[in-house]
């Protein structure tokens, strides 16, 4: 075994850590009927990225009603002015354009790729789906089906049922309990009616948000959203209020029987919305106990000296209200507790002791310099310019998060992790089968 | 347009046989550096099958010079983002970083290239890794077991048969001699092809490349893949129960040419026009009319060594029967090969393949994933430059002569996924 052999890195694997370049400046401005605007020129390639965030998120869902913001999602690209769900499709793919509309639960998008040279009738199909849908009866209930369809196929999956189980839990009495989706039987329940009153106080233009990014400048923006969307009407009444969750206050666990090989785990406790002034602070913390790439804290001990389970990762939701702080994994039913063992072990010495000042100095330079690298294609830079504009983290943001990242100090992570973690309040899942050999 | 077709693409050889090839891009001062070995799945044997899989997960267990993780640390370090991935034809490595890096890149993957530590006990503990993935991938996802099904049924004597993870009998025998034969044969400079786009200078890459990789020994080369799947002589079927399933599923899939047979062009209208994309024949039918299926799907398997399938599929409407939904995708094949579809939509196909080809251009990382696999494949990068145009040129009687040929029902297999509750 190699563990522990010194490494003593010379020459080239010892250069300056590489500077990120954050070149994406964009332009924000709000629209005639109250649209913010953040919108990045790039000219390189002939080709546009649009993405409208909507706050029309399953937040606001009713208990008894969960599911109409996602069907409502579903069916706006199913006829709209005009058009027939299948003309939409049609004229969308002659022209080699993809749009996708998706709802989660803070907000829903609508996401369009189009060629430069059909950018025109690709935007005004993507406004008619956007501020004329038909809802017709007939595409309804089609289209309830396959969502009712989608809800079962979501069974199949131990990990979504693990983390659906999660969210019931840890978010009891607060919006972010339901899943996106809603369940079957208050799906089953929604009427044509519900669609429609969800559709006309959520999709507003004083409630989105465009994002757009590459082969196209802000005045033919502007010149767009005046000749298609000049009809949507904005709302007068503001969204309504929601708090924050409160947390549970004690140990819960909660296991699952299901036909599996594997059992999926998903353990954490209420985190930090992205609002909160310490995320910075606590998104350097856990990239260091469980995040991105091969050399967190978990993965090494849980994966590779463990060999517990392929996939193990920790993230703080970078939501709107106070979200979750999540660890997931999966590893044969039989050893589904030994597992979960190292993981609270490596909570508890990651509180109690902090990080050491190498593997802060590791965390901050691969996330500065990685940074670019997530923000080098239209559609990337236009989804981080959406969550930009959600969280009102300003259009210096590109260049501000690095900066903020760098200047995280060890005592900074200690006190994070003192604070933020919560390895004996910890909310545990298990989905699992009967042990096997 | 036409501009963004003519890649300026910069190749060189080196004296032990490594390909290198260099795009310059200098939008942004990042670059990805992959390097592509000629070897998956189809360079496997029954009984040790998924050993190509295994391999490339020790790959981060050390070398004599950094020992296990420390490659990823290293990368992590200077802020690259890294990984690997297995396919039945090619195994690859990348990191993406600021171009500046390209030198540790260059480090790195020389060493790994010749001299891996291969050490036991990280070894067993890495099977144990691999056999918890297959469990996450497969064993626990239906859809996941009745492809694995329809592949092991359709194929019989070619290694497509068995997955790219393996059996879960072959990952636990395995031994380390199997897996340091497999090294030494596959992990070659003659056996790889490295692929940096970005913000460099080609010459100076082929300089440092020749620094670092240069001296490292040519390897024999290694053995072809000898298995031919001989043509099918009837319809197959197979049907998986899946105890969580909740869902029907029905695929079909047929035997068919894959890139360089001259028919890639056509096959790929034909996929188009059949089922990709909710304009689609199989989902204005089985979606929009008949209100059967969830969602449904059509891919060819195009870019593949061998011969590959071209498969259709349907997740059906709680209710409905994967035997009406059958029937429906034979209807829209046979309308294929009568020719029933409209001008517009052969227009439509091509539309598409050019758009996808253009956003596809707008990262380094997916351009050289482009080059890397069709230098693997046998065809080169400037396969690239001439295959929108290719598709440009296909006709409405190429891909009624191709459905013809191909989409024959003694060239079928049919795989039906039942949830167990349904039984």
């Amino acid at each position: 075994m190699r563990k522990g052999v010194p490494i003593f890195l010379t020459g080239v694997l010892m250069m300056a850590v590489f500077q990120a370049r954050a070149d994406i400046v964009p332009q924000v401005f709000t629209a005639e009927r109250g649209e913010t605007v953040w919108l990045v020129t790039r000219t390189s390639l002939p080709f546009v990225v649009i993405k409208v965030l909507v706050r029309a998120g399953s937040v606001y869902d009713t208990d008894d009603k969960a599911g109409v913001a996602y069907l409502v999602s579903q069916l706006l690209p199913e006829g709209a002015g005009d058009m027939t769900g299948p003309q939409i499709s049609q004229a969308l793919d002659y022209m080699g354009s993809d749009l996708d509309t998706g709802c989660t639960k803070e907000y829903a998008t609508l996401t369009l790729v189009t060629l430069k040279e059909h950018l025109k009738e690709s935007f005004r199909i993507l406004s008619l789906v956007l501020s004329r849908p038909a809802f017709r009866e007939e595409d309804f209930e089609r289209v309830r089906k396959e969502v009712l369809g989608e809800l079962l196929k979501e069974e199949e999956d131990p990990g979504t049922v693990a983390s659906r189980a999660f969210d019931e839990h840890l978010f009891r009495g607060h919006p972010y309990h339901r899943p996106e989706k809603g369940y079957y039987k208050t799906v089953e329940s929604i009427t044509l009616k519900d669609v429609k009153g969800f559709y006309r106080r959520f999709y507003r233009p004083n409630f989105s948000i465009f994002s757009v990014a590459g082969d196209i400048t802000r005045k033919e923006m502007e010149g767009l959203m005046d000749v298609y969307l000049k009809d949507w009407l904005p709302s007068d009444r503001p969204l309504p209020s929601i708090p924050d969750p409160l947390p549970l206050g004690k140990t819960e666990k909660v296991v699952l029987d299901k036909a599996v090989t594997q059992a999926n785990i998903v353990m954490g406790h209420l985190g930090v919305k992205r609002g909160h002034p310490d995320f910075v602070k606590v998104y350097v913390m856990n990239q260091i106990l469980g995040g991105g790439g091969l050399t967190s804290r978990l993965f090494l001990k849980v994966r590779e000296e463990g060999g517990y389970s392929y996939s193990v990762y920790s993230y703080f939701q970078p939501s709107y209200w106070r979200g979750a702080f999540k660890i997931v994994l999966q590893t044969k039913n039989d050893q589904a507790q030994a597992a979960i063992d190292e993981v609270v072990e490596v909570l508890r010495d990651y509180k109690d002791n902090g990080p050491t000042a190498q593997e802060l100095e590791d965390a901050k330079r691969y996330l500065t310099g990685s940074f670019p690298l997530r923000l080098d294609t239209n559609q990337e830079i236009a989804d981080y310019m959406a969550f930009a504009a959600l969280h009102n983290l300003g259009p210096d943001y590109f260049v501000r998060f690095p900066k903020e990242i760098k200047a995280v100090s060890l005592e900074d992570v200690k006190e994070a992790a003192r604070e933020y973690l919560h390895p004996d309040r910890l909310l545990e899942v298990v989905v699992k089968g009967p042990s096997s050999p | 347009m036409a501009e963004v077709y003519g890649l300026d693409v910069k190749a060189k050889v080196l004296g032990n046989g490594l390909k290198v090839v260099v795009l310059e891009d200098h939008s942004t001062p990042t670059a990805t550096f992959q390097v592509w070995y000629k070897v998956g799945s189809r360079n496997e044997v029954s009984g040790r099958t998924g050993i190509s899989h295994l391999l490339e997960h020790m790959m981060f267990k050390g070398t004599e010079k950094y020992g296990p993780g420390e490659f990823s640390k290293v990368v992590a370090r200077n802020g690259g983002v890294e990984n690997a991935f297995t396919s039945r034809d090619y195994t690859a490595y990348f990191e993406n970083w600021a171009s500046d890096r390209l030198k540790v890149s260059m480090e790195l993957e020389s060493d790994r290239m010749r001299n891996l530590t291969l050490d036991p006990q990280e070894f067993e503990r890495e099977k144990q890794v691999v056999m918890e993935e297959r469990r996450l991938r497969t064993e626990d996802d239906p859809v996941s077991l009745l492809v694995e099904e329809v592949f092991a049924t359709a194929y019989k004597v070619h290694p497509y048969h068995w997955p790219v993870i393996g059996w879960m009998s072959d990952i636990k025998s395995i031994t380390l001699e199997d897996l340091k034969r497999h090294y030494k044969t596959y992990y070659a400079p003659n056996n790889a092809v490295v692929v940096v786009v970005g913000d460099v200078d080609a010459q100076q890459v082929f300089r440092q490349m020749e620094k670092y990789f240069g001296a490292l020994s040519k390897g024999e080369e290694p053995p072809p893949v000898a298995s031919v799947e001989p043509p099918q002589r009837g319809e197959k079927r197979v049907t998986v129960v899946g105890a969580e399933a909740r869902l029907s599923f029905v695929m079909l899939a047929f035997h068919v040419p894959s890139i360089n047979s001259g028919e890639e062009y056509a096959l790929a209208v034909l996929t188009n026009i059949l089922g990709e994309g909710k304009s689609s024949h199989l989902h204005q039918r089985l979606v929009y009319e008949e209100k059967a299926a969830v969602f449904t799907s059509a891919h060819y398997q195009g870019m593949s060594k061998d011969p590959g399938l071209l498969y259709l599929y349907a997740g059906l409407v709680p209710g409905r029967s994967p035997k009406d939904v059958e029937v429906v995708i034979r209807e829209e094949v046979v309308k294929m090969k009568r020719g029933e579809f409209t001008t517009r939509e052969l227009e439509k196909a091509k539309n598409q393949v050019k758009a996808a080809f253009i956003y596809g251009l707008d990262s380094n990382f997916y351009r050289a994933m482009n080059m890397g696999k069709l230098e693997v494949l046998g065809v080169g990068w400037e396969y690239m430059q001439t295959y929108v145009k290719k598709i440009g040129m296909v006709t409405r009687d190429d891909v009624v002569r191709v459905a013809k040929k191909y989409l024959k029902d003694t060239n079928l297999t049919v795989g039906i996924l039942v949830p167990e509750k349904n039984l």
